[in-house]
């Protein structure tokens, strides 16, 4: 049989029904970059030198994958297009990630630390700080203001607005985000037409209603 | 401009522009906005709020209580695209404005998305061409001790006491049982495959324990043949895998029972037989080179072994050294010099000449 030219889920299916080598040797050939590159970004994440860790991942991802006579492949049912590329790399990114953790935490006693999320929390609580209460007021006014506005897609543009300004994420950041299906260019029009209609709704429209007396 | 002032276009456009060269361009507009205090001031709060906007991202704001927020596993499958857009998209309106989501999701993102440099491609082009997943998992060797395990027995120490006197008492009565009933397997296993061996062997090389079968070529039989093997010998079942000509299994079955610390000499020379099968079905030399250096293993611990003599014989044969016809030869002879079955000897004194 011809595995090369069956599509992803076709051979998801095979490679989940029967132990042919020639199956898993295809499945070998077109994923094995992508669980490698999922490895090195989450090694890049956290400061670890991929090439020390990158076969033992490879290796643990093939086992959790042939466990259990491959009921996770078995188990997996596509629910949209290139479904099975992303369950793929999180998958991948998700074991790593779980390895270097327990590499870290072995090394500086987690037991004695503060929670990351919990630290900056106690830092950025900004209680009694007057900047921080006026940055507090002028976000939710401005998230009042996009949450009022009409359109279809008006909580999709309002959360690519927050993850910009807020988070901090560049629209290429944005863009590689699958949910939010857009190019580079889609994201920055998306932020460029919500800045304007946030600059104008606080700075233009109170002159206009003071002018019409509306 | 409308009603003597500056259009709304006009006012953003000038609240962006900082530097005097961009000054220069919009010379009207800028001596406009320095004589009128209505544009000046509209200007002015334009940029405040660009700037406050820009100053979001750094700001000290009251964070709401995170109980519920996801966990990484969940923002690596949105990063993904591993679920629904409908539910990605939930997942993302909560973490646009939860700070430690938002950083969750930013390190999810970027390692997803993270684009391999050259010294990335050449560590991916190094690994090795086949993961065998057989191995064993990773968890049992590298991973560090579960701190919760003592705490976990302590609390389950009953049903696991009983559990364990239970088990004991069924493996002594079932230990003799099975013994007996695996030697009898065993030996079944043995004369199905001797008698399959037998009729004609499913490659040139010469797997441990069995006895003479001329090589398939010289038959031209049908090439697979299936044959159900019951019992857990390693050998036996890489033979049967062998039979149908499925090296993958063989290799997969074999060094799951090396790496168990089954390092017996049929499990070896097998091993042997294995990588030279998947040698000629693949054209990877790393799979001959495996055979080679098992090989000599066998024959460094077991001198007087003719399997290995003869199977290292036919590697050197399909190598292409510039020595490795004379080793061949040398192989052969050795063969010649301790083989006592005269079909064996037959063969490869056909080869010699």
């Amino acid at each position: 049989m011809d595995y090369k030219s069956l599509s992803v889920e076709e051979l998801v299916k095979k490679c989940a029904k029967n132990s042919d080598p020639i199956a898993w040797d295809e499945f070998d050939r077109r994923f094995k970059r992508l669980i490698a590159g999922a490895i090195i970004g989450v090694c890049r994440q956290c400061s670890v030198r991929p090439s020390d860790v990158i076969e033992d991942l490879l290796q643990e991802i093939y086992v959790k994958l042939f466990a259990d006579n491959c009921s996770l492949l078995i188990r997996f049912a596509p629910r949209h297009e290139n479904a099975f590329i992303g369950y793929l790399r999180s998958t991948a990114a998700s074991v790593a990630w779980d390895y270097v953790r327990a590499l870290h935490a072995v090394k500086r006693d987690v037991a004695n630390t503060v929670g990351l999320s919990e630290a900056v929390h106690q830092v950025r609580s900004g209680y009694g700080d007057p900047d921080a209460v006026e940055m507090t007021l002028f976000f939710d006014e401005v998230d009042r203001l996009l949450r009022q506005r009409n359109g279809a897609a008006k909580e999709k543009e309002r959360t690519i607005f927050w993850l910009h300004y807020r988070q901090g994420y560049t629209a290429k950041e944005i863009a590689a985000i699958p949910a939010f299906t857009l190019e580079i260019k889609g994201v920055e029009s998306v932020i460029h037409r919500l800045t304007c209609f946030v600059r104008r709704s606080l700075v233009f429209e109170p002159h206009i209603r003071a002018a019409t007396g509306k | 401009m409308y009603n003597g002032h500056l259009s709304i276009e006009q006012i953003e456009s000038l609240s962006q522009q900082e530097s005097q060269s961009s000054r220069q361009q919009n010379t009207d507009d800028w001596s406009h906005v320095e004589s009128c205090d209505h544009c000046r001031s509209l200007v002015e709060k334009c940029r405040i709020v660009d700037a406050r906007l820009g100053q979001l991202a750094s700001a000290q704001l009251r964070q709401e209580s995170n109980m519920n927020c996801p966990d990484q596993k969940t923002w690596f499958e949105v990063a993904a695209g591993a679920l629904p857009d409908e539910k990605s998209l939930q997942y993302l309106e909560h973490a646009a404005t939860c700070d430690s989501c938002g950083a969750k999701l930013k390190t999810a993102v970027r390692t997803i998305d993270a684009a391999l440099t050259s010294d990335d491609e050449l560590l991916l082009d190094k690994l090795s061409n086949k993961i065998e997943p057989t191995q064993v998992p990773l968890k049992e060797r590298k991973l560090p001790p579960d701190d919760k395990k003592p705490l976990l027995f302590f609390q389950f120490w009953k049903p696991i006491a009983y559990a364990v006197t239970a088990l004991s008492v069924f493996g002594i009565i079932g230990w003799g049982s099975l013994s007996v009933y695996q030697a009898h397997e065993s030996r079944v296993a043995k004369e199905l495959l001797a008698a399959e061996y037998s009729k004609w062997r499913p490659t040139e090389y010469r797997l441990a324990d069995l006895p003479y079968g001329p090589p398939r070529s010289q038959l031209g039989a049908a090439q697979k043949r299936y044959i159900h093997i019951s019992g857990h010998d390693p050998s036996y079942r890489a033979a049967a895998a062998l039979l149908k000509l499925d090296s993958f299994s063989a290799i997969a079955i074999l060094e799951n029972a090396r790496n168990s610390g089954d390092t017996s000499k049929s499990v070896l020379e097998d091993l042997v037989v294995a990588y030279a099968v998947e040698y000629g079905k693949t054209g990877s030399d790393q799979y001959l080179r495996s055979a080679l250096q098992l090989a000599n293993e066998i024959i460094e611990k077991y001198p007087n072994d003719s399997v290995g003599y003869f199977n290292r014989a036919l590697i050197y044969t399909n190598r292409n050294c510039p020595d490795c016809a004379q080793k061949a030869r040398a192989d052969f002879e050795q063969v010649v010099r301790l083989e006592h079955d005269s079909n064996w000897v037959r063969e490869v004194q056909n080869r010699l000449h």
